[in-house]
């Protein structure tokens, strides 16, 4: 788990890095925490137990299998990114921009995604379980062959989005908003979809 | 402080298991004690000190019975008294340390009267009161009323960055809640704000 003690900088409300007195965005040291975070992204085997903020990620091909757990990643921007076979558990991405990303096989528990944005990502083949994308924007993406069970994507925007072959069982959606939205061979009828929502 | 959630399949309830520095550990909703949460919990720390309960329903205490023959820690609830086991009662604002962890308990009433979120750090667990996108069910308007009340003033005042783990659902931010959780913006539509007043 993440060092749950604030940034001591007057008036920000985002948890230090690694415990220390500083966010990310107040450290002095943005350049060297970054590629602290990138190298650990990139050889592995875990990143664990940390928060970095509004932090930009461009062109990181992660670690195969990667374990990423406890960590707080909000408001990080990902671009051109590819995770394969990750494992994540109890971690935040809420607020992130997504842009030509890859994951494929991994396997997400307990995590937030809410209100990122998704766009021409790829999601396939993984176990996104218990997680919360609500509020996410997606454009122009692939989010089939997944198992989203009990996740929630109520108030999302889903745009162009292909959700095909998925297990949507008992997943929330809310008072989400679907255009162009493919649910062949997934099985929305087990989803939580209110009749004024659909 | 470690966090780890554990998803109930019978009530589809989440456990926490909350680990200090020492390795202690604190279940919060013990609601059914399966082999992988007991696998988390022999792997992950050295004994269990405090069951902390949000509210007695049973999806959230049934496993209550199959911890105490297994460990012996303190339970911590609203009432005395929870599934025959007696408790430290806790009203609002108590705050008691366990381990290495400072524990604030938050009356929340509407769903139960019973009902309690406790405050660890930065982390709110909110049992059967705020999850993530809605409230919980309550049996009438005015319990809802007591609900969204006691949630704006308890939980809700706490800073954008407070992690959210409900009882039911999944896990969350405060700031995320602020701006998306339907059921406290549809109330306030419905009623306005000067209903509420007349529960203060």
């Amino acid at each position: 788990m993440f060092s749950l003690k604030r940034c001591e900088h007057e008036g920000c409300d985002t948890y230090a890095f690694n415990g220390g007195r500083w966010c990310y965005h107040h450290s002095p040291d943005k350049t060297k925490i970054k590629e602290y975070v990138i190298r650990n992204f990139v050889s592995g085997p875990a990143v664990r137990d940390i928060s970095i903020t509004a932090a930009d990620f461009r062109e990181m091909d992660i670690a195969h299998g990667l374990k990423i757990s406890g960590v707080n990643l909000a408001f990080c921007v990902f671009d051109t990114c590819t995770f394969s076979e990750t494992l994540i558990r109890s971690s935040f991405f809420d607020g992130c921009l997504f842009i030509n990303c890859t994951f494929r096989g991994i396997d997400a528990r307990y995590s937030a995604f809410a209100t990122s944005t998704f766009k021409s990502c790829v999601i396939n083949d993984s176990t996104v379980i218990h997680s919360n994308f609500m509020g996410i924007e997606t454009e122009d993406c692939d989010f089939s062959s997944n198992d989203f069970y009990y996740s929630n994507f109520s108030l999302s925007r889903l745009l162009d989005t292909n959700l095909e072959d998925c297990n949507l069982k008992r997943t929330s959606f809310r008072s989400a908003i679907t255009k162009n939205v493919s649910f062949r061979y997934s099985n929305p009828e087990e989803a939580y979809l209110r009749k004024e929502d659909s | 402080m470690r966090i780890m959630p554990h998803f109930s399949a019978e009530g589809l309830s989440n456990v926490y298991l909350i680990i200090d520095e020492e390795r202690n550990g604190i279940i919060i909703d013990p609601a059914h004690i399966d082999k992988e949460l007991m696998e988390l919990i022999t792997l992950s720390c050295r004994d269990i000190t405090a069951v902390l309960i949000t509210h007695k329903h049973e999806s959230h205490t049934a496993g209550l019975g199959t911890l105490m023959k297994i460990y012996n820690p303190r339970i911590y609830a609203y009432d005395d008294m929870v599934n025959g086991f007696r408790t430290e009662s806790l009203a609002d604002g108590d705050t008691v340390q366990i381990g290495r962890l400072s524990v604030k308990a938050l009356h929340v009433p509407g769903h139960s009267l019973d009902s309690l979120a406790y405050l660890i750090d930065t982390a709110v667990f909110t049992g059967d009161t705020l999850h993530s996108g809605s409230i919980a069910s309550t049996n009438s308007f005015v319990e809802r009323a007591l609900l969204i009340r006691s949630i704006e003033e308890k939980i809700m005042t706490l800073p954008p960055s407070t992690l959210l783990y409900p009882g039911h659902g999944t896990i969350s931010k405060l700031g995320v809640e602020k701006m998306l959780n339907q059921d406290l913006f549809q109330f306030e539509s419905e009623t306005g704000a000067a209903s509420l007043q007349a529960f203060s």
